[in-house]
């Protein structure tokens, strides 16, 4: 695996859809970012990236935190699990709507969303991005394995 | 609970009826029980207090497993695996008795660890708990099908410094000798301490197949060993019984490598059994007393062989 390490331009692109799509202030500054296919972010600690770099045949580092594409930045589960304290707005959810959420099913954005994206929020655990419709719902980007299996 | 009849090859129960300090009947009983379904708590993501209070409030029964610090045995409500828990990686699904591989290990954060024979990423994941985000945790894995759910399931557990890599694990030490501050070797074994998770185990084993893999399990162990720093630790474990793959891959890494030892293990809250110091015609290192077994009928789930190997300092591989 070639290891493509986010150089400061790109970083700083990436923090700022953070902050003006999330309100993050800090979008994991104390680890080092490397870029993945399809415009997937992974987040990892220094010590991590310098020991792979004398590693061979690796096949991932570290976490995969979010997505930056050209309409915007969407967090992964974890990557909005990390920055749960920090989103500006989320949309919190009852049990009913959480389970829908984790079935990748479309969910009423009850509250109002600023912007084409929002976080999901169930007993405080931050469940990923949603992209909010124009029919005003709120359609998540839970990867298929990581759904709740429809009845 | 739930019993099946289970019917054993021939071959299998002669081999079953050698080993000594053993009651068959115990044995057969063990097998014949499905495994109880147990979950590790993920502190990477959430407090073991929270958890317990999330899941009880949605119905479900836990009781701790007395040797391992964030194991619990769960029953009751709905399908857990199905549960929002489960799929944001509160829990984990491993069994009781291999929650013990990562205990073993003496992990510290900020160590560096390599776990050999990875896949799915029970232990790996474990690990990684026990790093508390210092340190790093290697985990590799021969097989690129396998890899992929490895990758999931550290993804899930939201592991951020991890290094998971594809590779020949019999090679690892001869690559990168003395880097690691902790080695696992869990290695692929004749699974016949899970023989109640999966029959076809004991339907395909043979004297034939422990005898194959021991030498498979040699080069792995040897592998570790080398991979270890001088000062390390490192624990071998099989989920199976026979000696061929437990002492006997044990005691060769002893004769092979003059820096390797063992150390004592204990374990509390569950019944461990004495290794076999001498197999058909074969005398063990008089060290390999300081390995343990736990039997399926002991632990009413798994059975396991567990060494704990230290490679001194100023020794040479």
């Amino acid at each position: 695996m070639k290891i493509r390490r986010a150089d400061s331009e790109l970083r700083q692109q990436i923090e700022h859809e953070a902050n003006r799509t999330y309100g993050v202030s800090d979008f994991f500054s104390n680890y080092e970012l490397i870029i993945s296919g399809e415009g997937r972010v992974r987040a990892t600690t220094s010590e991590t990236l310098q020991l792979a770099s004398i590693l061979k045949k690796v096949d991932s580092i570290g976490l995969y935190v979010a997505k930056y594409r050209k309409w915007g930045l969407t967090l992964s589960i974890e990557g909005s699990h990390y920055l749960c304290q920090q989103l500006k707005s989320t949309l919190e959810l009852d049990r009913e709507d959480a389970i829908r959420w984790m079935m990748a099913a479309p969910v009423e954005a009850r509250q109002k969303t600023s912007g084409k994206f929002v976080v999901a929020r169930y007993q405080g655990f931050c469940m990923g991005t949603g992209v909010v419709g124009r029919d005003g719902r709120a359609y998540p980007q839970v990867p298929k394995w990581r759904r709740i299996p429809e009845e | 609970m739930e019993h099946r009849r289970i019917t054993l090859s021939e071959q299998l129960l002669a081999f079953l009826r050698e080993l000594p300090d053993i009651d068959i009947d115990s044995l057969m009983e063990a097998y014949s029980r499905p495994l109880p379904s147990s979950i590790r708590i993920n502190t990477l993501k959430t407090s073991v207090e929270r958890c317990l209070s999330l899941l009880r409030e949605d119905g479900y029964l836990l009781e701790k497993i007395p040797w391992t610090r964030y194991g619990y045995y769960v029953s009751g409500g709905d399908n857990l695996a199905e549960s929002i828990w489960h799929m944001l990686g509160l829990v984990y699904f491993q069994g009781p008795v291999s929650m013990l591989a990562a205990e073993l290990l003496d992990v510290e954060p900020g160590n560096y660890v390599l776990d050999l024979c990875a896949a799915p990423g029970s232990k790996s994941t474990h690990i990684a708990q026990l790093l508390q985000e210092r340190g790093v945790i290697v985990a590799n894995d021969i097989s690129v099908d396998r890899v992929k759910a490895l990758a999931s399931n550290m993804q899930k557990v939201g592991v951020i410094n991890s290094i998971i890599t594809l590779r020949d694990g019999r090679i690892f030490g001869k690559r990168h000798p003395s880097m690691f501050d902790r080695v696992l070797v869990d290695a692929p074994c004749s699974s016949l301490g899970i023989i109640s998770k999966d029959w076809s185990v004991a339907k395909r084993w043979s004297e034939k197949v422990s005898e194959r893999i021991s030498r498979l399990q040699l080069g792995l162990l040897i592998s570790g060993f080398d991979a270890l720093k001088p000062g390390g630790k490192m624990i071998y474990s099989t989920c199976t019984l026979h000696p061929l793959e437990n002492e006997a891959v044990v005691s060769e890494l002893l004769e092979k490598r003059e820096d390797a030892k063992l150390e004592n293990l204990h374990v509390e809250g569950v019944k461990t059994r004495k290794p076999l110091e001498e197999w058909k015609g074969m005398t063990f290192h008089p060290d390999i007393r300081r390995c343990i077994r736990i039997y399926p009928c002991d632990s009413g789930a798994e059975g396991f062989f567990f060494a704990k190997i230290v490679k001194q300092d100023g020794g040479g591989a």
